[in-house]
């Protein structure tokens, strides 16, 4: 049996969540405004004028004027037709009238009117109806929410009700062995024999149900009718994670979507990579590409999204499903969907979390002892070969230190310098690690919503804020972020749908001002020495002009505020003319402006009892840079959509237009010498040559598309993309561009041959798809591509939004003219005027299974993806051109991958589980076409070889005495001379030398392939459990294997020079009396060791436990008790727990861009309500 | 049924009507014509005086600054804690191309000097055609404004002086050149893929460059730019270099270069405009002139590098005192007593078992750019003792040029002491040494150059019938004159950063070999017991107690390829008509 709902509001009802919260008391008044209007909509008078119309029209007529919900067979209302006039008749009335001749009757449930078929004796029903056993009970969710709406029919009868608000029902039925069968859309169907007492009823999501729907461009699609490689995460996955944004709650939960954390600090976006899509950029490295990311629709940056307004996510993989957005889509789609209100009562749900969060891994320094002790060896080494040396630690640095290290409360941590006697020479031990991440910052968000509707009109508003508090204590970073959000829908009439979405983010981002000037910003300090306390013996912070001492500049110089708001309106119009005909068009609007205020504020620095040495001179002079920020984003989509059924035949068409434009503003200004320092306001100054800034730029695109789907008795499935763009980007005669694709289904399950084994295969069907799509991207401006985060100024920029435009630059010189420093006007780059779009082109086959009742279900996809006519600098050229050379559209690269997922869900008793594991590869891209490199050079882009490959030497050891090194010329890598310790290369040519050649392919001398960087076998695992009032989940996500080659200071002592401050990996270093040692003998600068080298490639794999939660909601007695409809408390822990061969120095997650802002470990105790 | 359907079919009609006009509508040129709101595009550029000048600017950073810092580390004057990889044999090839490019276009040429950061040996930089390229494009594109010729050319001469500049700095560290005269773009691949120019025939060229600016740049220039006297003052350099080189090296045709650098240097004596800067004090009045806050209107500078208070600082007072820097025994042996005599023969020499010792009785030069006792470090902090064993000086013999006891200057970043791009001495030296190569140098000659230089510092004059050979002359068997003319300007020009550029023209790489110039001080038992024991505890000495800089070695080797750099081997792999440098 097929139920059917009409009512659009209905229909989202069901597919959504409820969610508890608790809102402002303003907000709360705001929507009661909303909620009167609303209440009006169950009227009760009803006018029609139908003659000869179908049934089901009607019915929908009625539903429009009074709100109330039609449920019934869709056979009972096939081919009936009716007649009615009546004006402001009663809901009774007319309901009679319509039905009258017809072999139906009615019954209504609240405001739910179910039809059926009159029994063929009517008199027996009624008789049966007196004898009748009443059952009760209530129907939950696994997470123990009431579920309304759910139908609930008696197996071989009659009778049927559907659930109240609170998920209660009450029927009658004939005897107590009567079998009752609970049905709601998006859940599995279950049976049950009636008990007597309140029944208690719990009906499972189900994911992989053939009737689910899922968002795809432009529209929906049953999922069982899709053809393309597509992939949804709905909310629950989503919730109940202390995550900062949606980046993070994305992270390993839909096998071959990338996400890459930029670092822990508060503020910081992930970055999106779907299957791995790599590009290549004008600085000779490849580029990890970023999807389109349309958030209901519109482009939006998904890390200013609140988590817990997201209702689902999907990601188109194919080019054959994202083909539908042509120029922007080319690396993938990426879909959201935000929650709606559904009609019902109004609904107010408040969840909140309490979060404590620390550095997962943090580099662990050398202590002072040790580190005197190796800077010194190291000098010695440096003297004795002719490498680098400098002035070593003095005997009696050695003498002081080991005094405080031994006892810290009773010897100084600094002396006077003999050469200068107003200076400390440092004798400490300052683990400054941590000093600068000492322990547990806090993080909280809630989250409030209000939502419901009745008949036409339904609304969801919400607040959601969120507070972090960054690691680096000192630093006192605060980023909160403010999510209000309103979305209305109404009916207006049965033709026309109105919808209207606001949201806002606003985020207040206050930290140092010193991570803006880069000094006393980084986040992992290499160059502070262990011997420095943090304070002077006299009290004041120590430095003295020769380090920068983090926690002075954290304290002493001044703040960097940002500010921003982000104003998103969308207005949208459904017309439906005629049946199966819809029309929709919606306009949005969006405002991003962003206030940054960033002011240095200049302190002293001291010397041996607070003499005054100098100004600290990264903060001199005081000063104040302003930018405010302005871009306006509009675009339009207007798109029809056919959608009929003709016996076996389904078919849907569509055809649309888009259009964008984007206008980008920037002022700055940056003005030095405040008049008071400490108030930084621009307009006081005692500059006599502000400096003041603009950037203006905007950005066009069309695109019109088409798509047609047709499906032959649910079983062959055929869909069609075609899509024209234009861009501003280009010049006129290359700026257009055709992105054709199509893809087809079998529903191989649904044969007739199948039919024996249904029961157990409930789906299967593969597919195949291919599609090209172009991509406008412009290379050398990094991955942020779309329209994401226009405030990173690279992406505004005139190269970017104009390349085939060359511009002359201006500046400031460095040299007096007429006393000011003199204005410029640079010459132009060069460009090209003909290149154009680059083009990607993927073949997809793909395998979706159901088994066991939908118990097994998942998929599996193979791709193949080449990008083609990718912009690179055509061919290398001679130094002697005196400029970049300029890209044009000459290299192609190759990549191909898999994905496979598979889902277990069942119960044993009253313990339910599911079990996911997604698991992906990507090969390594393959640079098919590429002629910048004619001499294939090992340091460029190779025809013919893979990205990230890593070419290096072969460790044969170490030399065992300083004869046997200087028995062979090292030269080429290093010119000091070699000494026992120093590690010994394998002459691979075997021309006695260890060298690069001319670091060409054909010859590279002495190096070889020895690994690549590209991460394989990329894995996500989900186990949820559910018993009783317990509820458990946990996500582990990682890597298998990705070849990691370390160069860091971390990795290699006094890896850059004598600055650098050795870890305590490094500790383990060849000495005469360590020969077997991991490390080679240590030096300033030993650039000859630290070659590439198969030794030290590490696997940078790891597996990490994302997320492990346990939550009780309170049983409904209780809860009731309280006037609450539902209450949980949960407990999360996450990053908790990391398995990697890594060193500890070494995030495994953030070791290939080694140095940024910890990533964070965190406990969250949290709270979910409804009222 | 029927009519159901027709109705459907009429409304899909209308469907695909307005869906076909969008459609149609798609290609809006004027929507999608987007053009830069912010930035300037060549095409309206080069229209005025204006344009021509700020276009112009670009190119200043670029000038050459005698700034002191690890200046002549690449030479015999000093031994850095950091030993020297050129000269040390350790230099290796560079494998491509530094440059300059900032997002598509020529930003900073600010690459040796402004930030305080030579790094000598350098050739991935040097062999950077971006200021080049910059020049070439003015050249191709100035006539489009529409202003007097002479305007015209006055940007002309500012942009071929520092095409000439920039060549020649090439032809210095490369020999033969790829040159390139006019604007290219990325399919001129003859002059891309072309040979490497010769170096005579790269200089005629800059010679040729150098005269237009000559003949076109002001007298009175507008405030910091450069004129006709800067121009003179890069003319006589340049063909001093070009003149000794050809000599030394045997190519020939020296005796046109030779004499337009004395015809330059004598344009400029004869002008009046200039003179050595003297208070009267010949005690102070060298070391006070590197330390002025203000060189405008200096009667020395010809051209200076200036910095202002909050406008545009420097922090090379302080880099200075941290930089483990030392003139080497070598260049202190080379400072004459105070009677005019060399060390090995004045009988007022005291020897070098002290410091004091051997600052005794010299050059008045020698106690004002080398810290002696009573040497006022920091605002007081008096030096009694070299400070070895620190990172103040690695030799013992600390350069003070440019250092002062100033808190204000120490403070990083924040001294505002300018520097010389042209200074007027240099001149001097240029035109002595011009002439007594011509064979042309008479007693006025060296009254009006090198005895004006030590008027200034109270020595005596040089007088050439009394001139005597200084039996450990560097320069065994050059005739006096030049020997002791080229003293006069490794004392006088001490740390400005001309000395390896001498020793490559003079053919004199071999001076490198000689082991004092990478000894420092005599620390004798005696002084080292003066010192806190544990500081100096690491300092090695060699028999006769001389501070041994790099104890692995005794002396450096000059190898001849040292003369020139070598390519980066991309350049070589990219262009086979370049060949590398011999040696390399």
């Amino acid at each position: 049996m097929n139920l059917n709902a009409f009512s659009i509001a209905v229909y989202r009802q069901r597919l959504l969540k409820k969610i508890l919260l608790v809102m402002k008391l303003t907000t709360v008044i705001m929507f009661l405004g909303l909620l009167q209007c609303s209440a009006s909509a169950f009227s009760q008078k009803i006018s029609l004028n139908e003659i000869n119309t179908p049934l089901k029209k009607v019915l929908k007529s009625i539903n429009q004027q009074t709100g109330y919900v039609f449920f019934y067979d869709s056979k009972d209302v096939r081919n009936k037709n009716v007649s009615i006039t009546v004006k402001d008749a009663s809901l009774e009335d007319v309901l009679n009238t319509c039905l009258k001749n017809l072999q139906l009757t009615y019954k209504l449930v609240n405001n739910t009117i179910l039809l059926q078929e009159k029994d063929a004796v009517p008199a027996t029903t009624q008789a049966v109806a007196v004898v009748a056993v009443p059952v009760t009970g209530q129907v939950f969710d696994e997470k123990n929410n009431p579920l309304p709406g759910v139908t609930i029919k008696i197996k071989g009868g009659n009778g049927a009700v559907i659930t109240d608000v609170d998920g209660k029902f009450k029927l009658d039925v004939p005897d107590n062995k009567a079998i009752l069968v609970f049905s709601y859309i998006g859940f599995t169907t279950v049976e049950l024999p009636v008990s007597s007492g309140q029944m208690v009823v719990h009906l499972q999501t189900d994911l992989g149900k053939l009737s689910e729907v899922v968002v795809v461009g432009y529209g929906t699609q049953k999922k069982v009718n899709l053809t393309g490689s597509i992939a949804t995460v709905n909310s629950d996955k989503l919730e109940n994670r202390p995550v900062v944004n949606l980046g993070d709650a994305l992270q390993g939960l839909i096998p071959n979507l990338n996400v890459t954390l930029g670092g822990g600090q508060p503020g910081t976006a992930a970055t999106f990579n779907v299957r791995g899509g790599t590009t290549l950029n004008l600085s000779s490295q490849p580029v990890s590409t970023t999807p389109l990311v349309l958030v209901d629709g519109v482009a939006r940056d998904p890390n200013l999204i609140d988590p817990n307004d997201v209702a689902s996510v999907t990601v188109l993989k194919d080019a054959a499903s994202a083909a539908i957005y042509g120029g922007r889509a080319a690396n993938g789609v990426i879909l959201i969907t935000t929650k709606t209100g559904k009609a019902g009562p109004t609904r107010v749900s408040y969840s909140g979390s309490y979060t404590i969060s620390r550095p997962t891994r943090l580099v662990q320094q050398v202590n002072s002892m040790e580190y005197i002790k190796m800077f010194n060896e190291a000098n010695r080494t440096g003297l004795k070969s002719g490498g680098y040396s400098t002035t070593p630690f003095s005997e009696q640095d050695s003498t002081m230190a080991a005094a405080y290290f031994n006892a810290p409360n009773n010897n100084p941590t600094g002396y006077p310098d003999p050469a200068n006697p107003k200076r400390y020479r440092y004798v400490g031990n300052t683990d400054w690690t941590k000093v600068l991440y000492p322990g547990w910052a806090p993080q909280q968000q809630h989250n409030v919503s209000v939502s419901g509707g009745e008949g036409k009109t339904t609304f969801l508003g919400s607040l959601g804020y969120y507070r972090q508090d960054g690691l680096e204590k000192s630093a006192n970073q605060v980023y909160q972020r403010y999510t209000p959000t309103l979305k209305v829908n109404s009916d207006v009439a049965k033709w026309l749908t109105l919808g209207l979405n606001m949201s806002m983010t606003h985020t207040d981002n206050n930290q140092p001002a010193a991570t803006r000037i880069n000094q006393g910003g980084a986040w992992l300090y290499s160059n502070i020495p262990p011997v420095m306390p943090v304070y002077n013996p006299d009290g004041n912070f120590a430095g003295q002009g020769n380090y920068t001492n983090p926690l002075a500049v954290n304290a002493l110089s001044g703040r960097d505020i940002d500010s921003q708001n982000d104003f998103w309106t969308t207005g949208r119009v459904v017309i439906r003319p005629v049946d199966h005909v819809s029309v929709n068009v919606d306009y949005t609007w969006n405002a991003l402006n962003d206030n940054r205020k960033a002011n240095l504020i200049p302190f002293n620095e001291y010397g041996v009892n607070g003499t005054f040495l100098d100004i600290y001179p990264w903060t001199n002079p005081s000063q104040v840079i302003e930018n405010k920020t302005n871009n306006n984003y509009n675009a339009l989509n207007a798109f029809a959509t056919y959608e009929n059924t003709f016996g076996k035949h389904y078919l849907k068409a569509l055809v649309g237009y888009n259009q964008e434009y984007q206008h980008y503003m920037l002022g700055s200004t940056l003005v030095k010498n405040l008049i008071d320092p400490n108030l930084p306001s621009s307009g006081i100054n005692n500059d006599t040559q502000p400096q003041v800034g603009s950037v203006e730029t905007e950005y066009a695109l069309v695109g019109t598309f088409s798509r047609l789907n047709y499906i032959y008795d649910n079983k062959y499935l055929v869909e069609i993309n075609a899509r024209y763009d234009g861009t501003s980007r280009f010049q006129p005669n290359s700026r257009y561009s055709f992105s054709p694709s199509a893809s087809v289904g079998w529903n191989v399950a649904e044969e007739s041959f199948m039919e024996g084994i249904k029961g157990t295969l409930n789906q299967l069907k593969i597919r195949a798809s291919y599609g090209q799509l172009p991509n406008q991207l412009v290379p050398g401006v990094g991955s942020t591509g779309q329209m994401l985060n226009m405030l990173a100024s690279s992406v505004a920029s005139s190269a970017y939004q104009y390349p085939y435009i060359a511009v002359q630059q201006t500046g400031l010189v460095n040299y007096l003219l007429n006393g000011q420093q003199g204005i410029m006007v640079a010459s132009p780059g060069l460009v090209s005027s003909s290149f154009t779009w680059e083009k990607v082109q993927t073949k997809n086959l793909g395998l979706d299974y159901s088994l066991f009742n939908d118990k097994l279900n998942g998929s599996f996809d193979y791709f193949i993806t080449n990008i083609k006519d990718i912009l690179v600098p055509g061919q290398q050229l001679p130094s002697t051109l005196g400029a970049p050379v300029p890209p044009s559209n000459s290299a192609d690269v190759r990549s191909h991958g898999w994905e496979f997922s598979v889902n277990w869900r069942d119960k044993i008793n009253e313990l339910h589980y599911s079990l996911t594991l997604g698991l992906s590869n990507t090969s390594n891209t393959r640079v098919t076409k590429y002629s910048g490199n004619p001499t294939n050079s090992i340091n460029d882009f190779i025809q013919g070889q893979d990205l990230g490959n890593i070419y290096g030497y072969v460790n044969d050891g170490f030399y065992k005495t300083d004869a046997e090194a200087a028995a062979v010329d090292n030269s080429a890598l290093a010119g000091y001379k070699w000494l026992a310790g120093d590690i010994k290369y394998k002459d691979l040519n075997g021309d006695g030398k260890i060298n690069y050649g001319d670091n060409t392919l054909s010859n590279m001398g002495d190096k070889k392939l020895i690994g690549n960087t590209t991460p394989h076998y990329k894995f996500g695992f989900n186990l949820n459990l559910s018993y009783k009032n317990f509820d458990f989940a946990t996500f582990i996500q990682g890597v298998l294997k990705q070849d990691f080659y370390p160069n860091e200071y971390v990795f290699y002592a006094f890896r850059d020079d004598e600055y650098s401050i050795p870890s305590q990996m490094t500790t383990n270093y060849w000495t005469p009396t360590n020969t077997n040692a991991y490390y080679p003998r240590i030096r300033f600068s030993g650039g000859g060791n630290e070659q590439a080298q198969d030794k030290y490639i590490l696997n940078a794999g790891y597996a990490r436990i994302k997320q492990l939660t346990l939550g009780y909601s309170l049983p409904s007695a209780a809860v009731k008790s309280i006037k609450l409809q539902k209450l949980r408390v949960y407990v999360t822990g996450a990053n908790l727990f990391t398995i990697t061969s890594l060193n500890k120095s070494y995030d495994p997650e953030t070791a290939a861009s080694f140095g940024t802002y910890p990533l964070n470990k965190s406990l969250s105790f949290g709270v979910q309500a409804t009222f | 049924m029927l009519k159901i359907t027709t109705m459907k079919n009429k409304y899909i009609l209308y469907i695909a009507c307005a869906a076909l006009s969008i459609v149609t509508s798609c290609k809006r040129e004027s929507f999608l014509n987007r053009s830069p709101l912010s930035d300037i595009t060549p095409g309206t550029y080069f229209k005025n005086e204006t344009d021509l000048q700020l276009y112009c600017n670009q190119y200043y950073p670029a000038l050459t600054v005698q700034n002191f810092l690890k200046l002549d580390d690449n030479s015999d004057d000093k031994a850095n804690a950091s030993i020297n990889s050129l000269l040390a044999g350790t230099y290796t090839v560079p494998s491509a191309a530094t440059h300059n490019y900032s997002g598509g276009t020529t930003l900073n040429f600010d690459s040796n000097n402004i930030s305080g950061n030579v790094n000598v040996n350098q050739s991935g930089t040097d062999w950077d055609f971006a200021l080049i390229r910059a020049c070439n494009f003015f050249l191709a594109n100035y006539q489009k404004a529409n202003i007097p010729d002479a305007t015209k050319n006055i940007y002309v001469g500012e942009t071929l002086f520092f095409r000439a500049n920039d060549f020649w700095k090439k032809v210095k560290a490369f020999g033969d050149v790829s040159y390139v005269n006019h604007y290219i773009v990325d399919s001129s691949k003859s002059v891309l893929y072309g040979p490497r120019m010769p170096h005579k025939q790269v200089m005629d060229s800059v010679l040729k460059d150098i005269n237009f600016a000559v003949n076109n740049l002001p007298v009175s220039p507008a405030d910091g730019r450069l004129g006709k006297y800067a121009a003179l003052a890069l003319k006589a350099r340049v063909c001093l270099w070009e003149g000794t080189y050809r000599k030394y090296f045997g190519v020939g045709d020296e005796a046109t270069y030779l004499q337009a650098a004395s015809d330059a240097a004598e344009q400029i004596m004869n002008s009046g405009l200039y003179k050595l800067y003297s208070t009267g004090n010949p005690q102070s009045d060298y070391y006070n002139l590197f330390i002025q806050d203000e060189l405008k209107g200096n009667s020395e500078a010809i051209l200076p590098m200036r910095y202002l208070q909050s406008v545009l600082m420097n922090g090379i007072d302080r880099s200075l005192g941290e930089a483990g820097d030392g003139y080497s025994k070598d260049f202190v042996n080379s400072i004459l007593c105070s009677d005019g005599l060399p060390t090995s023969l004045s009988p007022l020499y005291k020897g070098d078992d002290t410091p004091d010792d051997e600052a005794t009785n010299r050059d008045p030069r020698y106690k004002q750019q080398i810290a002696t006792r009573g040497f006022d470090f920091l605002a007081g902090d008096l030096i009694t003792l070299p400070r070895i064993g620190t990172t103040v000086t690695s030799t013992g013999y600390q350069p003070i040029k440019g250092r002062s006891n100033s808190l204000a200057a120490w403070n990083a970043n924040a001294s505002v002491y300018d520097f010389f791009i042209f200074r007027y001495a240099e001149v001097l030296l240029i035109e002595a040494e011009a002439k007594a190569e011509l064979g042309l140098a008479t007693q006025t000659i060296i009254d009006n150059t090198i005895n004006k230089l030590r008027d200034r510092v109270g020595m005596p004059h040089m007088i050439i019938a009394n001139l005597v050979k200084d039996p450990k002359s560097n320069f065994p068997s050059l005739p006096v004159l030049i020997d002791e003319i080229r003293r006069e300007r490794r004392v006088e020009l001490g740390a400005e950063g001309f000395r390896f550029d001498d020793i490559k023209r003079w053919h004199a790489g071999t001076l490198i070999n000689n082991p004092n110039t990478i000894l420092g001080m005599k620390l004798t038992p005696t002084l080292r017991a003066q010192y806190p024991a544990q500081q100096v505890s690491n300092i090695v000495v060699d028999a006769n107690n001389y501070i041994r800089l790099y104890p692995s070695i005794t002396n450096r080797t000059w190898n001849d390829k040292m003369y020139l750099l070598p390519i980066p081997t991309q350049e070589i792999s990219l262009n086979p008509n370049i060949k590398q440098n011999p040696g390399w």
